[in-house]
């Protein structure tokens, strides 16, 4: 964690000034008898506005979801591999601030992964997705197919 | 303008005042007059400066002592120790909900260590950085809480 990654909300100036000063980034949220004078930093009108211009920042979350399909005989094998191997190792990957595992009625599988941005989703693709594709290729074959589909999320809860 | 935002990696809040309405906690046990209010801030703030440390509870029934002298010691004890379990802002969980899906979330703020314990369960949520003024040893008004809390919180540069 950098200085400069850390955003420290307040309604105090006196504090918002400390951060600052420490190289932190500081948002001063304006609640009743709030007086904030703090310049060059973000200042909001409450909370709604400040997840609005970070989400717009980030251009996040996102949602990648993998549809898998393997043949009958591969599922159970796979679904270990996926369980054991895949999603510990996803929950290493940068930005990923959730990661799930789903057998759905028809034997099919889902991965879902939650990225905090954009970035993180293009970087991941850019790097260990290549690997990982490869290392079900090597593992399982070629009869296993999993597309991946990215979506912005909006209205978490 | 706010470009930056997109590289930010933590979010942490202060919790009286951000997330608790402290004004509307403070109406339960009868202090609903804005100078009163005002009045408390500040002799919060003179408090938190001086040493040795004390607990964020004991400064704030201090202060609610000496600025509202009708108040029953039994109303005071029980807001001083219940600061974690004040109404939240209609914003706050909303918010807390929805970052926690994009950035790492805490609560960095004056309070006893219980009060952050209280405040993740008021707001239905786990901290990923959470640092009491208790633990620090110093108030957040202080040089010496954040120079603690960066020691505490940063890795690396810049």
């Amino acid at each position: 964690m950098t200085r400069d990654s850390w955003l420290h909300v307040s309604t105090s100036e006196r504090t918002l000034e400390l951060a600052q000063a420490r190289g932190l980034r500081t948002c001063l949220v304006q609640r009743p008898g709030t007086v904030g004078q703090v310049q060059g930093e973000l200042k909001v009108a409450d909370l709604h506005a400040l997840t609005a211009q970070i989400l717009d920042a980030k251009q996040g979350p996102l949602l990648v979801e993998v549809r898998v399909t393997a043949p009958q005989s591969l599922r159970p094998a796979l679904l270990d591999w996926l369980r054991d191997t895949l999603l510990p190792a996803m929950r290493r990957v940068p930005g990923v601030r959730a990661a799930r595992l789903y057998a759905r009625e028809d034997g099919s599988l889902l991965e879902h992964y939650t990225f905090g941005s954009r970035r993180e989703v293009d970087d991941w693709q850019a790097t260990f997705a290549a690997e990982q594709r490869a290392m079900v290729r090597d593992g399982f074959g070629a009869d296993v197919q999993r597309e991946v589909h990215v979506a912005v999320l909006r209205g978490a809860s | 303008m706010t470009q930056w935002l997109g590289a930010v990696q933590l979010v942490t809040f202060d919790g009286p005042g951000v997330l608790f309405d402290w004004r509307a906690g403070l109406a339960r046990i009868g202090v609903t007059e804005g100078d009163e209010v005002a009045q408390l801030a500040a002799r919060l703030s003179e408090l938190a400066a001086l040493e040795p440390f004390r607990r964020w509870s004991d400064l704030v029934r201090q202060a609610l002592t000496e600025t509202r002298r009708d108040l029953r010691p039994a109303a005071i004890g029980l807001f001083s120790a219940e600061i974690g379990r004040l109404p939240t802002w209609p914003d706050a969980l909303p918010t807390l909900h929805s970052l926690r899906e994009t950035v790492q979330i805490g609560l960095v703020a004056n309070g006893d260590a219980q009060h952050q314990l209280d405040a993740a369960q008021t707001c239905q949520t786990r901290w990923d950085v959470c640092v009491s003024s208790e633990e620090l040893r110093a108030h957040l008004h202080t040089e010496r809480a954040w120079d603690a809390a960066v020691r505490a919180g940063v890795t690396g540069g810049p």
